[in-house]
């Protein structure tokens, strides 16, 4: 565990050129961390019996029901319901935001969280896809449970460009047009794009059967606004830059983020939906397993 | 500086407006601020604009607002400070109603402010009421000066200052002497004062000189028609003079003009003449009044009388001196409303005999001389006189003797002469006769090694009818004479006398036409050396000389024991003197430190003993402010009283009207004046503070405003 925080940490991670290597340095972060948590294997939930029909694997016979029936059955689990999960990473502009003591942008930690759990699922026998989006969908990588996932993945990411404005109610929507089976979709956004309908596209994904999971990516400066001389504001996305004295309108800001914080979290329970909030300060240590042990490992709730 | 701003609108200090440029700071603050600025690529606009937008409008409101507090503080400040003051259309004014004064305070500190009034107190107390009274209303800003009317004025407080409470301090604590009250050395004060002032810019610019006195003449009539008159008038070019004038009501008033001895240094078992002047400074007659004789304030005599208004009575007493050393006598009439007049003192010294000691220059060349002091020698009597010839009194002891007689043509020598000088110094009395016999250059080789006699013999003067010049009959020696012009005085027969070359300190008691002195004397220590310049004769002497016919003359005993008398007084003269002039005393033992001084009120001085060239002790001592017997205790037990009187000028009530004063002084106006000075501003508040309950206010919004302001930035 002494060097878990290293693979995690975003400063570490920070210093990693090119992206590849930043992954793979997660990634084997997410390995140690799986290897030392023993989650492999408890987190398959057994589902049902069947009868053993030929090249099953026999370590899957369930042994005890043929002392007691004389027949075979093997023992069939949930995870090999082969889940598809679809990373839904925002690469509009706002997510190349970076505050002065933030060592990542909030899109390059919004990619690392992707990595995660891309590895994670397809190192579960799943399907990882990956899917982009500023005010459209960007990239849309089909689901594959080959390790060859995460080159396409690093791939993807490298040649990103934030430049977009987000809408994020059209690229949910896009993307539930695209979908063809049931998946596992990961939000990663800043949640920033000052557009409600977006919450309301979260109920959609759910009736359209899909699990939907919000991880909202903050910088600090964005929660704490800490500035204290006057600050000329320049908006990205196309918004207006504004000129005002922060110690003035600290104290609203922060409640008005608070209570927009609130509000998401709010929207995400109603739709059913899990809401996690990572800041890109934050040690990927603590809100990974967080992460990981909550939702991926036990597959797909039902 | 007063400046109108606008029509109404002045302000005190003009210049303090500049203070209101402070009133920009926070502006000019503010909009550099505003300059200073750091650009942020911001992702979370959406909702930094609605923050914005909500709270924009209550940000600036707060802003401007707390802006505006700030200016107006400093604004507000800088007004106040320049002390504003308005006129309303109907003359009533606000704020402060005149620009600030520098108070020249003069009390009338003689001795007739000491007399008491019917409302209670006295003239004094009631003149220190209205300065204090005065002092409490004058608003802040106004600075002060006191002075007291006296012999010379004096300074109480000297130096403008705008401490109040040290002025009221000082004011409080003074009393009145009793000296009279020179307004000449107290308008160089005042004079002084508005000169330095003109040069201290942070004094004010308008002076006023507020006067309270009894207006006594004594203390006035230098200004009605006498040497102050100048001095008056460029005092109220240059300043607002008021004249409050303090008279009290005709009450009771009696007093001692005068206590007249016939000697100051009689001998046991003479009876000393004594006579007491009473005087009645009011105009009110009075029946019995009381008249005591004191001998060291122990009562030995005591008469009534009667005093018709204004008038004087001579009380005589006859005192036999019982016992030999230093008394005092004193005369006291009853209280009345004006105490400080009313007891005289005079300090003499009886001696058990007299002894006199002639150094003849031959033998029995000094029987003329011991004829002249004691015509008709007695068992009784208080002359005990000696002849001795030079050689005899080699080995004589001189304090066996009061007074040495040196008779014409007395060779000293070196020695002889230090002693004699010794003798004087320490207290004798030495009479020196100068005549055909004397040996000028022999004295003159002496004098100049010595000062004995004070002047240097330059010969003989030519032979003439000199006629004797009594010089107003001023000196004691030839005062009985006064009145008498036929008692043989004036035609005294004089021929032929040394013309003399004599040092300031030498006072001629008689003269002669040919303004050449006769008889002269000088002080020396303790004692006093008197000279005949033409010794007397009763006729040619063994040369065929004659100089005089004085001894054959009837005024020749008179003049030669009133010699001696006079020469004897004058070492006690010099213990009874009058308020205001130093006293003074000796102690032939220099060695002996300090002198302990007694006061009349009681107060302890220890004077240092200074050392003349001669290596005589001296000291002095100057605050004789108040009548009555000083007592000088010396290291070796001996007690010598002095006696201190006042001038009574100041007890008769003769009063100038303030309409008599030049350029009248506002003399007329001075109460009106005075609480038009002080009392407007006592009875409406300046605009002035009210500006600064305004500030006050201002600093307590703004500070509310911050508190709310910052409790939502927090």
């Amino acid at each position: 565990m002494s060097n878990l925080p290293k693979y995690y940490d975003p400063e570490t991670l920070a210093r990693i050129q090119p992206l590849a290597l930043r992954a793979r340095m997660l990634v084997e972060g997410v390995m140690a961390g799986l290897h030392h948590s023993s989650l492999r294997g408890q987190s398959i939930e057994f589902a049902q019996h069947r009868e053993y029909v030929a090249g099953d694997d026999l370590r899957q016979v369930d042994w005890k029901v043929f002392a007691k029936s004389d027949r075979f059955y093997v023992k069939q689990y949930e995870d090999e319901t082969n889940l598809i999960c679809f990373p839904l990473v925002d690469i509009s502009e706002s997510m190349d935001f970076r505050g002065d003591n933030a060592p990542l942008t909030k899109l390059e930690y919004a990619q690392l969280i992707a990595c995660a759990i891309a590895f994670v699922v397809t190192s579960q026998q799943d399907s990882s896809g990956l899917i982009t989006f500023d005010h459209r969908v960007r990239t849309w990588l089909p689901p594959s449970s080959g390790t060859d996932i995460m080159d396409d993945l690093v791939r993807v990411f490298e040649t990103t460009v934030a430049e977009g404005p987000t809408d994020l109610n059209n690229s949910l929507l896009e993307v539930l047009q695209g979908l063809r089976r049931s998946s596992l979709l990961v939000l990663v956004t800043d949640g920033l794009s000052g557009d409600e309908q977006w919450i309301e596209a979260l109920k959609m994904v759910r009736l359209a059967g899909h699990d939907l999971i919000v991880i909202q990516v903050l910088d600090q400066d964005e929660i704490t606004f800490p500035f204290d001389m006057r600050t000329r504001f320049v908006g990205l996305e196309g918004t207006p830059t504004v000129e005002t004295d922060p110690a003035l309108i600290a104290a609203a800001y922060r409640r008005a983020m608070a209570e927009e914080l609130q509000r998401l979290e709010r929207a995400c329970s109603q739709a059913g939906a899990d809401y996690f909030r990572a800041t890109t300060n934050q040690s990927l240590a603590v809100f990974l397993p967080n992460l990981l042990a909550t939702r991926l490992v036990r597959g797909k709730r039902r | 500086m007063e400046v109108e701003v606008l029509a109404g609108l002045s302000f005190g200090s003009a210049w303090m407006l500049a203070w209101g440029v402070a009133a920009t700071i926070p502006l000019i603050l503010h909009l550099l601020h505003r300059r200073r600025q750091h650009t942020v690529r911001w992702a979370a606009m959406h909702l930094l604009m609605r923050v914005l937008e909500k709270e924009s409008r209550r940000i600036r409101l707060e802003q401007w607002l707390m802006l505006l507090l700030r200016m107006a503080i400093l604004a507000v400040l800088a007004v106040a400070v320049a002390r504003p003051s308005w006129l309303a259309a109907d003359g009533r004014t606000f704020g402060t109603s005149r620009p600030p004064v520098l108070w020249i305070l003069a009390i009338d500190g003689s001795y007739s402010m000491q007399q008491s009034v019917s409302q209670g107190g006295t003239v004094f107390t009631a003149a220190l009421a209205a300065v204090e009274d005065l002092i409490n209303r004058a608003p802040e800003g106004d600075a002060f000066t006191v002075l007291m009317l006296s012999q010379p004025s004096r300074a109480v407080v000297g130096e403008p200052t705008f401490d109040r409470t040290s002025v009221l301090a000082q004011v409080e604590q003074l009393r009145p002497l009793d000296h009279g009250a020179d307004m000449a050395s107290a308008m160089a004060i005042m004079q002084r004062v508005i000169e330095e002032a003109e040069q201290r810019s942070y004094l004010p610019r308008q002076v006023r000189i507020m006067i309270y006195s009894d207006m006594g003449e004594d203390t006035w009539q230098p200004v009605v028609g006498g040497a102050g008159n100048t001095a008056w008038r460029r005092l109220t070019q240059e300043a607002q003079v008021s004249v409050v004038p303090i008279v009290p009501d005709d009450r009771p008033n009696y007093g001692v003009a005068d206590l007249r001895l016939s000697t100051l240094r009689p001998t046991v078992g003479q009876s000393l003449d004594v006579d007491v002047v009473v005087e009645n400074f009011s105009a009110l007659p009075k029946q019995g009044l009381p008249v005591q004789l004191q001998v060291d304030e122990r009562s030995v005599a005591s008469r009534r009388i009667d005093l018709s208004p204004l008038g004087r009575a001579n009380v005589h007493f006859e005192l036999p001196m019982k016992s030999p050393g230093h008394l005092v006598v004193s005369a006291i009439v009853g209280d009345d409303s004006l105490p400080a007049d009313n007891d005289r003192y005079v300090s003499i010294e009886v001696e058990s005999v007299r002894r006199v000691l002639i150094v003849e220059r031959q033998s029995a060349s000094g029987r003329l001389l011991q004829l002249g002091l004691d015509p008709q020698p007695e068992p009784e009597s208080r002359w005990r006189i000696q002849r001795q010839t030079v050689v005899e009194v080699q080995t004589e002891q001189w304090s066996n003797w009061d007074v040495v007689v040196l008779d014409d043509g007395v060779l000293l020598n070196e020695a002889l002469h230090q002693r004699l000088y010794e003798f004087v110094r320490r207290g004798g009395s030495l009479v020196a006769m100068f005549g055909p016999h004397t040996d000028p250059e022999s004295w003159n080789r002496l004098e100049q090694q010595r000062s004995l006699l004070g002047f240097q013999l330059l010969g003989p003067g030519e032979e003439r009818d000199w006629q004797i010049d009594p010089l107003d009959y001023r000196s004691p020696v030839v005062s009985p004479f006064a009145g008498y012009p036929l008692a043989g005085l004036i035609t005294t027969p004089l021929f032929r006398l040394w013309r003399i070359d004599r040092r300031p300190d030498v006072v001629v008691d008689v003269g002669t036409n040919y303004d050449a002195p006769l008889v002269v004397h000088r002080r020396l220590g303790r004692g006093a050396i008197l000279s005949w310049l033409s010794a007397p004769q009763a006729g040619a002497d063994d040369r065929g000389e004659v100089w005089n016919a004085i001894a054959a003359w009837p005024s020749f005993v008179p003049l030669l024991q009133q010699s001696v008398q006079a020469l004897m007084d004058l070492g006690v003269a010099s213990l009874n003197g009058t308020v205001g002039e130093p006293l003074e005393g000796g102690a032939v033992d220099s060695s002996a430190p300090t002198v302990r001084l007694i006061t009349p009120a009681g107060g302890e001085h220890l004077l240092t003993m200074a050392s003349s060239p001669s290596g005589e002790g001296h000291w002095r001592f100057e605050e004789t402010d108040w009548h009555g017997i000083y007592r000088a205790h010396y290291p070796d037990g001996t007690t010598i009283p002095y006696s201190v009187n006042l001038h009574v000028d100041q007890s008769r009530q003769r009063r100038v009207a303030p309409e008599e004063l030049p350029q009248s002084a506002a003399a007329d106006d001075a109460r009106e004046h005075e609480t038009m000075a002080a009392g407007q501003v006592g009875v409406q508040p300046a605009l002035a503070r009210w500006l600064l309950f305004v500030l006050a206010g201002l600093l307590v919004a703004e500070s509310l405003l911050g508190a709310t302001v910052g409790r939502r930035l927090q």
